[in-house]
């Protein structure tokens, strides 16, 4: 299935796939990142994740059982950031399978839905919670999504905004719908997360990075325990 | 592109992606496989981390049969998650086959244990220890070192002692003792049930049966049992009394109906005070009445049913609507101005009719009267007559009656004898009648 619909938006998006097959890797480095997206029921992850990955949007979205695995590879400059998207399942029965999700993912994009102020409230519970137990470098992307409601709005613009910005979150209006930042959302999480810091010899995976992470996670045990 | 991308759903391992199916599942999975191993395996990881990367295109056709099947188990999933209640099965049948057993078991050991009692009961006291032993044999002591039921051992100072039913050992402490008077009525259950519910005393061995707390359960159970069946529930006790009581009510008030009728259009059948009287006992009989259903009402309900609250309820309210139409809507009596009032109406109309009808008579009375006999000969001859009379002394009993029977509130036999003392009277006076004519006809024939 050809991604037919032009995403003007990003122009690099049409080479990601060359990018991704490109012989000479010497140039162009791979990046693997985990993601994971959460927030309340129904404020459309994965419509979100749909829209990014397939272009499609499903007026009538099932909701989601456990969690949904998706990829999409996207080209940023001479990098391909390969996204492995976590999409968890936002019901409260599930809310005790986040925790394996987010566990050593590199980026987070916590949604809610702006005619919904609760919502909003159960972001910043996720934010909190992500803060507290996830890795201490993860990018959290903070996603108001439903934009195209907006005459149905009940959180205001500036209030996330001014909550992001005291937060370190990056912050865009959504809507899976229109496809309204869908990609922006998603590539300027590419471009905060630390690819660059990768020494990329070791690999042009992400894996390097998480391996990376990975060795001081076995040090600190290996100290306490021995 | 699509190839690139499927999406797999469900309860996915993040390590492993494999679909656990349920959430409990995929956390135990997570803990067992990927808990401890994740940084480990992470680091030998790293040591194939090169490999890897060159086989990473077969890795991913791998991950793409991986995912298919995924998918087909997402179907799976799908189509099983809103799961229908599957069969049933009923054991009630079963049940009562494991029931019926047990309870058969018990009651031919109960009745074993009754039928001994019997026997017992019936020894003379002669030679008590032989002949128990005799009817139930008793269990050898001499291998048994602990008191079976408290296992404290047996010495000089605790002894070993025989459940006279079963024949087994146990010690003083743990024996219980059942009285002859309550064997005997455990034998003949007829004349004690719900009498004495205490279970057998503990202490003297002379006029009690020492028996083991095994076999005094199943006579306690028995005796439940039976005063179950025989005992009713309060509730239908409460409302036996009250019907009892409506019943009672009932009569009193058509008795008092027709007092009330027959006062206010002037008879003198029955008097006021009686009706007044009546009139009390009936507001006592509605306020017992009334107390009754309330209790009915508060009675405690053990197991909350709606049914029985419902019942209650009704009870209550029957009730109370029974005194409120029925009782407190009786027609208040007349004062005694206004029965007078009454009465002389009546008198009015009754001495008109009267007039009319028996105008001839009334003259042809008056005629003999006034030149009959006197007043005074008469009231002597009446009074000489009292005492050897014996319709007058048949009236005499019959007032005696009346009072009695007003004394006692029954008004209906006041009546009746009222009649009577009517009929005697008419008859003393005809008698009388006869007896002055005749001495009239005397002094004539003496003239």
């Amino acid at each position: 299935m050809e991604h037919t619909e032009p995403h003007s938006t990003e122009p690099e998006m049409a080479n990601r796939q060359g990018a991704a097959q490109r012989p000479n890797g010497a140039q162009g480095k791979i990046c693997q990142f985990k993601l994971v997206l959460l927030g309340e029921s129904a404020v459309g992850k994965s419509s979100l994740v749909l829209r990014f990955v397939k272009g499609q949007f499903h007026e009538y979205q099932e909701s989601t059982i456990g969690a949904a695995f998706l990829t999409q590879t996207v080209c940023l400059d001479d990098t391909t950031v390969k996204f492995e998207i976590w999409d968890t399942a936002g019901q409260e029965r599930y809310h005790s399978l986040a925790p394996m999700y987010y566990r050593g993912a590199q980026a987070a994009i916590v949604v809610y839905d702006i005619t919904n102020q609760d919502t909003f409230g159960r972001a910043k519970t996720w934010v909190k919670e992500l803060q507290r137990q996830a890795s201490p470098t993860i990018v959290i992307a903070l996603a108001g999504n439903k934009q195209d409601l907006a005459n149905k709005r009940m959180v205001e613009y500036e209030e996330a905004q001014t909550y992001a910005e005291e937060n370190g979150l990056l912050f865009m209006e959504t809507s899976a719908k229109t496809a309204l930042n869908v990609n922006d959302i998603f590539l300027a999480i590419a471009k905060k997360l630390p690819k660059y810091d990768q020494n990329q010899g070791q690999s042009g995976q992400g894996q390097g990075r998480r391996l990376a992470e990975g060795d001081q996670g076995a040090k600190t045990p290996g100290n306490c325990c021995k | 592109m699509a190839e690139a991308n499927p999406i797999q759903e469900g309860f996915l391992c993040p390590i492993c992606h494999k679909d656990l199916r349920s959430p409990k599942k995929l956390i135990n999975h997570f803990q067992d496989l990927h808990s401890e191993e994740q940084d480990i395996l992470k680091s030998i990881k790293d040591f194939y981390g090169k490999a890897k990367k060159k086989i990473l295109k077969l890795d991913d056709q791998d991950l793409e049969t991986f995912k298919n099947e995924i998918t087909l188990e997402n179907l799976y999933l799908e189509c099983s998650e809103p799961q229908p209640p599957g069969c049933s099965t009923s054991h009630t049948d079963f049940f009562k086959s494991i029931r019926r057993e047990r309870l058969e078991h018990q009651t031919a050991e109960t009745n074993k244990l009754v039928i001994r009692l019997d026997k017992l009961l019936r020894l003379d006291n002669t030679d008590r220890k032989q002949q128990e032993q005799i009817l139930v044999a008793w269990l050898d002591g001499t291998t048994v070192n602990r008191c079976p039921s408290c296992a404290a051992t047996f010495n000089i100072a605790r002894r070993q002692h025989h459940c006279r039913l079963c024949g087994s050992i146990m010690c003083n402490d743990c024996s219980v003792f059942l009285s002859f008077e309550r064997a005997q009525s455990i034998v003949v259950p007829v004349q004690n049930l719900g009498i004495t519910n205490k279970e057998g005393t503990r202490g003297r061995e002379n006029d009690n049966f020492r028996i083991c707390s095994h076999c005094s359960d199943m006579l306690e159970q028995r005796r439940i049992v039976q005063a179950e069946q025989m005992m009713q529930p309060i509730i239908t006790q409460l409302y036996a009394h009250l019907q009892k009581l409506k019943s009672q009510v009932d009569s009193l008030v058509e008795l008092y109906q027709k007092m009330y009728a027959s006062l206010t259009s002037g008879e003198s059948t029955f008097q006021l005070q009686d009706a007044q009287s009546l009139k009390a006992s009936i507001g006592t009989k509605a306020e017992t009445i009334d107390t009754i259903s309330k209790k009915i009402c508060s009675l405690p309900i053990l197991e909350p049913n709606p049914k029985v609250e419902m019942l209650q309820n009704s009870i209550r309210r029957a009730t109370s609507n029974y005194i409120k139409d029925y009782l407190l809507t009786l027609p208040p009596l007349p004062s005694i101005k206004e029965l007078a009032a009454i009465k002389e109406n009546r008198l009015l109309r009754v001495s008109k009719e009267d007039n009319e009808q028996n105008v001839n008579t009334v003259k042809i009375k008056r005629v003999t009267v006034t030149t009959g006999w006197s007043p005074s000969s008469l009231e002597n001859s009446v009074q000489s007559d009292t005492e050897s009379d014996p319709l007058m002394e048949q009236i005499n009993i019959v007032r005696n009656y009346i009072t009695q029977a007003r004394s006692a509130q029954r008004f209906e036999e006041v009546v009746a004898l009222e009649e009577n003392l009517r009929m005697l009277k008419k008859a003393y006076r005809q008698n009388q009648l006869a007896k002055t004519e005749e001495t009239k006809e005397n002094n004539y024939q003496l003239q």
